[in-house]
């Protein structure tokens, strides 16, 4: 059972070192080939290479936004896929331009091959590449750079060098492992007591790598990766649960690299881990080794763990191990349904989401860290009486406040909407479940949505669907709500997505624009284990314990409820 | 600005012609060395006709077939998913009280007979958990092939051990599982056989 996350964990670990470094040489250079060239439009300072990325950005949802609108005029349609619902396209291109790939619509009933490949898969390559390029941009500026670089040139570079060439070996080993990857239309089957069975394929291991990789999770399947046609086997299984984590990690390395600083960044790797660890443990030792307590009292051996929404090919562990790496990254792909985790469990992805910085999402994820580390040298201090500095640069006024608006803007997308819902029709009627599991059935919702994770309580009436079901009127009830979900998750993501992501740049611009101060006795050491100590203690008490209320009424007043009866 | 412009439309043209035409182009074209998995593990009948998939799970309702794992969705192959009931909900547990029914004598039943699986799809039972429903299986079969109870029995229990696997050789733990198509392949041979 702990073999399962101990391959997922030590293969990532082992295979991020090198790709970490092969990514620092391969993407912080100058451009040096008639192609580079031609991305390269020269040295860019905070503002430009914000201005650069928002265009592109704005660019990438009108066009995403016109190919999903258009999708049953479009070629590679053998299923006839009709027209989408306008909120159910308008949350779609949100939520695949935050890299968030929250699904409210179901890959094989609602998409054609052509949105698969041209939206969903073009999305899933430039966000993640986006993502990294702000990294570097943030990278460059606290080391001090005078640019923060190019963004179409690191953009470019993020596709070409780092996904496309992984996606291709991970594609290449998905498809031997049984994943079908085809462009011929759904098949219909005569079973084996002689009814009708269609069965819904297309190229999914060409989506599955990339949406792995890139900290994508958007799957071709309404299932995502439960479904064995996107994860056959525990081999396929284990793999896809390396690739969640690969990247993130790299990224660790990648920034040690860069500011020449192995002993910063081992100090940031070992602090994710703790918290990748922690969570893992948490959800395996309450999910996969506890039953489910609704079923206590049946005649059942429930020895295997709870197995309400997992598969039997993964191993006893694998719902848990993935549930705790996919929402620490922001992956967001599933190979069990959350909604049905044990209460306690449920906990693992809600947290993980909560804290957002645990390897995170590509990119984001290490700029989220360096947000919080910022803050913990800041009340380090504070503490200790030394003037708080991060590689050299003092930590002032400025630095603090763009922080804190990149880390509060977080816990307010999730905790106000999810007030609002909690006492409003829209909000309440959509949940799957009673009581406390409804609430964290919104909870998570908003979590997902702000933390550009994507995975969801699946439970939530969310979907419209296609433009003929938004014109149903047997449906206008469930519409009426899932109209505000597309809206209210939309802005959520966007919101989430972008101010998280400016905000550091801004912040290490201003730290790069500073005169450096020399190391002395005097200085806080940032590389210790006392330090590191300080992060956790950062992390949990800024970004984690906000949310306690929250979970006191969600998934510990259910598991509660288990305990009184 | 002409500049700019000329360069966000090398970027998108240039990653969609990467990411969505050279990419899957390339994996279609691996796809074809292996192109009965690639185009969805689709298991032939002796009439060349397909009767199902051997990843997707498939509706089997009647006496003399082993049943998969219950569905939230119905079995349905073009639209996948859980039940996505929490543990607090009262119809999860009235659901699997009902489907315990099945199994009037047994007092330990491995809980993925009646729980719904991730994607409503999984084509695996635990063999624990078909073994147990070969009393029903054994009779109806006998009944229509015509020969003795015992020896069905027998050859049935016979066929799900010859199927069972663990994933990954155990590596992973889990107890054997077998894929229901499969050993309902061997039942359908064994009523044609008579």
């Amino acid at each position: 059972m702990w073999i399962l996350p101990l391959l997922v964990i030590g293969l990532a670990a082992g295979l991020a070192v090198p790709l970490g470094r092969a990514m620092a040489r391969a993407l912080d250079r100058p451009a040096d080939n008639a192609l580079e060239r031609a991305f390269d439009t020269g040295p860019q300072s905070w503002k430009g290479y914000c201005l650069a990325l928002l265009a592109f950005n704005a660019v990438a949802f009108v066009i995403g936004f016109g190919l999903l609108a258009t999708q049953h005029l479009l070629p590679l349609n053998p299923d006839g896929k009709t027209a989408l619902a306008p909120t159910t396209i308008f949350n779609t291109a949100a939520s695949f331009l935050t890299n968030t790939n929250l699904q409210h619509y179901s890959g094989e009933v609602h998409l054609s091959y052509f949105s698969q490949l041209f939206f969903i898969a073009w999305k899933q390559f430039v966000t993640p590449a986006i993502g990294l390029g702000a990294l570097l941009a943030v990278i460059r500026g606290l080391r001090g750079d005078k640019h923060l670089g190019n963004f179409t040139l690191d953009v470019w570079r993020g596709v070409a060098y780092v996904f496309l060439p992984l996606s291709l070996i991970v594609g290449l080993l998905l498809i031997l492992g049984g994943v079908p990857m085809t462009l011929e239309g759904a098949v219909e089957v005569t079973t084996l007591e002689g009814a009708k069975q269609t069965i819904s394929r297309g190229p999914v291991a060409a989506i599955v790598a990339i949406k792995q990789l890139g900290t994508n999770g958007g799957g071709f399947f309404g299932a995502n990766s439960a479904h064995p046609f996107e994860n056959p086997s525990a081999w396929t299984n284990l793999l896809e649960c390396v690739c969640i984590l690969l990247v993130p990690m790299a990224c660790v390395v990648m920034f040690g690299r860069m500011v020449r600083g192995n002993g910063q960044a081992t100090v940031i790797f070992n602090v994710m881990m703790a918290f990748l660890v922690a969570f893992t443990v948490w959800a395996i030792v309450t999910d996969t080794m506890s039953p489910n307590p609704g079923l206590s009292g049946l005649p059942l051996d429930q020895s295997s763990g709870n197995l309400e929404g997992k598969e039997l090919r993964f191993g006893p562990s694998a719902g848990a191990t993935w549930a705790a790496a996919t929402t620490v990254t922001s992956n967001g792909s599933v190979n069990c349904m959350h909604d049905s985790l044990n209460p306690l469990a449920g906990l693992t992805p809600l947290s993980g989401m909560w804290i957002n910085c645990a390897f995170g999402g590509v990119g984001v994820g290490l700029i989220n860290f360096l947000v919080y580390l910022i803050v913990a040298v800041f009340l380090a201090g504070l503490m200790v009486g030394r003037t708080p500095e991060y590689l050299g640069k003092k930590v002032e006024a400025r630095e603090v406040k763009l922080a804190m608006l990149a880390l509060l803007v977080h816990p307010l997308l999730i905790l106000i909407p999810t007030g609002i819902a909690s006492v409003s029709k829209w909000g309440t009627d959509a949940t799957n479940n009673p009581g406390p599991h409804g609430l964290s059935e919104m909870l998570y919702e908003f979590t997902s949505a702000s933390a550009n994770n994507g995975s969801g309580f699946e439970g939530l009436g969310d979907t419209v669907g296609t433009a003929e079901d938004a014109a149903n009127p047997e449906k206008a009830e469930s519409n009426g709500r899932a109209v505000v979900w597309d809206l209210a998750t939309g802005l959520v993501m966007l919101i989430g997505r972008f101010v998280p992501i400016i905000a550091p740049i801004a912040l290490a611009a201003s730290l790069a624009a500073k005169k450096p101060t020399p190391f002395t006795a005097g200085t806080l050491r940032t590389d210790t284990l006392t330090f590191a100590l300080v992060l956790v203690g950062t992390i949990v008490l800024v970004g984690a314990l906000l949310f306690l209320p929250v979970a006191a009424l969600g998934p510990i007043a259910e598991h509660l409820s288990f305990t009184t009866n | 600005m002409l500049a700019r412009i000329r360069v966000n439309a090398l970027l998108l043209l240039s990653t969609l012609a990467m990411g969505s035409v050279a990419y899957p182009a390339v994996l279609l074209a691996v796809a074809r060395l292996v192109p009965t998995t690639a185009t969805g593990s689709l298991v032939v009948g002796t009439d060349g006709v397909p009767v199902g998939s051997r990843l997707i799970a498939q509706e089997f309702k009647g006496d003399e077939w082993f049943h998969p794992r219950p569905s939230a969705v119905g079995y349905n192959a073009g639209g996948s998913g859980g039940s996505n009931l929490g543990a607090s909900n009262p119809k999860l547990r009235e659901r699997v009280a009902e489907d315990l029914k099945a199994y009037p004598s047994v007092a330990a039943l491995p809980a993925d007979a009646v729980t719904t699986s991730g994607s409503g799809l999984d084509p695996h039972l635990t063999l624990r958990a078909a073994q147990a429903q070969l009393d029903r299986v054994s009779a109806a079969v006998a009944a229509k092939s015509g020969s003795e109870v015992a020896a069905t029995r027998a050859k049935l229990d016979a066929a799900l051990r010859a199927e069972a696997f663990t994933s990954m050789a155990g590596l992973v733990g889990g107890e054997p599982i077998v894929n229901v198509l499969e050993v309902n392949r061997a039942v359908r041979a064994l009523i044609v056989a008579k």
